[in-house]
């Protein structure tokens, strides 16, 4: 008899200590995630990317990207990035179209290529590879500055680059304002097919100086950025570039033609100079871009950037662009840009026979009065909440120039002297 | 011109002050989209293609290009 109480307050007992020991046993597995030893980074992200570029006639490039950022806590992030890029086709050589057929030596010295009369002047021996590697650390440092800091290096058969770059930058204002300060400083080696050839010396007479040559680059950069309101943020860039050294392009000539008044006023003489710049560029831009969310369905993105430098050269960029989303998931962006460039002071599309040679000469199209047009369209596809998303891009790139300038005579009236590129470019993106 | 810059520089900066937004209003603003550079793979696309093609580097980030394109 006396053993029924006790049975029953041991039961008692027992159901209690076992609802004490589940409910403590909660707050015991909390305590115990809480003090899971920490994640050597909180947070692993990427991109993988690829880039197909196709000018018609002329260069095919792909360049397959793949970046890693690693998140460290206290919101320090390190950057890697691996590029390689592949380029296959005919270049542009420099020297005037004509009527005639011209024969030309490759870089290389080695071999000849003839233009039939009315085509393009291409280089088909053009061919490169490039490998470009770069990584950079951000953290913060206090409440209200962020350091980053990055090394960039490339290599190509012709040319060495290794670049070190960093930038400070203090929020202000309840973090609805940025500034920056970054610098970068780059050291290029240069060692082109066949040596560096002397600035104005003859493709007959080439004269070289030496297999390889330097240029330097250091940069500097200034910004601002502010949040307007809610739905709308905008950055202002100045940033300034000084290069020095080596900036010839060892591969461009510039045709000498027969003297306005003569008997073939216009022909190709059969004499080509080599490319000569001056060896200081002084590079100034002002970018402004604005990014305006529509609060229901899309970002409107524009940019405008106004550019000069002391080569003669002045430019003026627009880019609008339009994130619109289709569904919760899917967007789309059409985009486009539009670029103006006047010429370089020393650019020649050919050289008249008799003429006093200048200091400088380059008929490279690159730093001739162009415009420039590329209509793209991208569309992509978030795959979760956490920023993985598909994207793929088409765009079309088209740039045009004088083709007939005033100052052409002769045969030259005849001719393209600035025969525009049309380029497709395609772009696939997935971020994890 | 100086002067004129730093007048510039100051009002931009003054008025700086009374713009944004308070922590809880950057809903929008907290989206990768609305950030500058967000799309980073897809800026160095677009760099390297204009700074191959084009006499103008720079503005949006430094202007050495780190190849030998042009």
């Amino acid at each position: 008899m006396q053993l029924r109480p006790k049975k029953q307050k041991s039961l008692k007992m027992t159901l209690a200590l076992a609802t004490t020991s589940l409910l403590a046993g909660l707050p015991q597995v909390r305590a115990e995630e809480v003090k899971l030893p920490e994640a050597p980074w909180a947070k692993w992200s990427g991109t993988i990317g690829n880039l197909y570029y196709a000018e018609q006639d002329r260069v095919t490039a792909i360049e397959p990207v793949i970046s890693l950022t690693a998140e460290f806590s206290g919101e320090r992030k390190w950057t890697n990035k691996f590029v390689i890029d592949t380029l296959t086709g005919a270049s542009h050589n420099g020297a005037a179209m004509a009527n005639t057929p011209q024969t030309f030596t490759t870089p290389s010295g080695a071999g000849h290529y003839t233009i039939a009369p009315g085509q393009v002047t291409l280089d088909p021996s053009f061919k490169d590879t490039r490998l470009a590697l770069s990584s950079s650390w951000s953290q913060p440092l206090g409440t209200d500055y962020e350091l980053t800091a990055g090394v960039n290096g490339s290599r190509e058969y012709d040319f060495t680059s290794l670049s070190l770059n960093s930038s400070l930058s203090r929020y202000m204002n309840n973090k609805n304002t940025k500034l920056s300060l970054g610098f970068s400083g780059e050291f290029d080696s240069i060692n082109p097919v066949g040596g560096a050839p002397v600035g104005l010396s003859t493709m007959a007479a080439k004269g070289t100086m030496g297999a390889s040559d330097s240029k330097q680059v250091l940069d500097l950069l200034f910004g601002l950025t502010q949040v307007m309101s809610r739905q709308w943020i905008v950055q202002i860039n100045y940033n300034l570039g000084m290069s020095s050294g080596y900036m010839n392009d060892p591969y461009k000539i510039t045709s000498e033609v027969v003297a306005a008044g003569n008997p073939g006023a216009g022909d190709p003489t059969g004499t080509y100079y080599y490319d000569k710049r001056p060896d200081q560029r002084l590079k100034h831009s002002i970018f402004v871009d604005s990014k305006y969310h529509t609060d229901g369905w899309g970002i409107i993105g524009s940019s405008y950037r106004y550019f000069f430098d002391d080569w003669g050269i002045s430019s003026h960029t627009f880019n609008i662009d339009y994130r619109m989303a289709l569904t919760k998931k899917w967007f789309v962006e059409p985009s486009v840009r539009y670029y103006m460039q006047s010429e370089a002071d020393f650019y020649k599309a050919f050289f008249s026979q008799g003429t006093p040679l200048p200091d400088y000469m380059t008929s490279d199209y690159r730093l001739g009065k162009m415009t420039a047009i590329t209509l793209g369209v991208e569309i992509g596809r978030k795959l979760d909440s956490y920023g993985k998303e598909i994207s793929f891009r088409a765009q079309m790139y088209t740039q045009s120039g004088d083709s007939h300038p005033a100052d052409a005579f002769g045969s030259l009236q005849s001719v393209d002297l600035y025969p525009s590129v049309t380029a497709v470019i395609g772009q696939v993106i997935y971020k994890f | 011109m100086k002067i004129l810059f730093w007048i510039l520089a100051s009002v931009i900066l003054s008025n700086c002050a009374s713009l944004g937004v308070e922590p809880w209003e950057r809903d929008l603003l907290s989206q990768d989209e609305m950030t500058f550079g967000s799309n980073a793979v897809e800026l160095g696309y677009e760099q390297h293609t204009y700074f191959s093609k084009e006499a103008t580097s720079g503005g949006n980030g430094f202007s050495g290009g780190g190849c030998g394109c042009n």
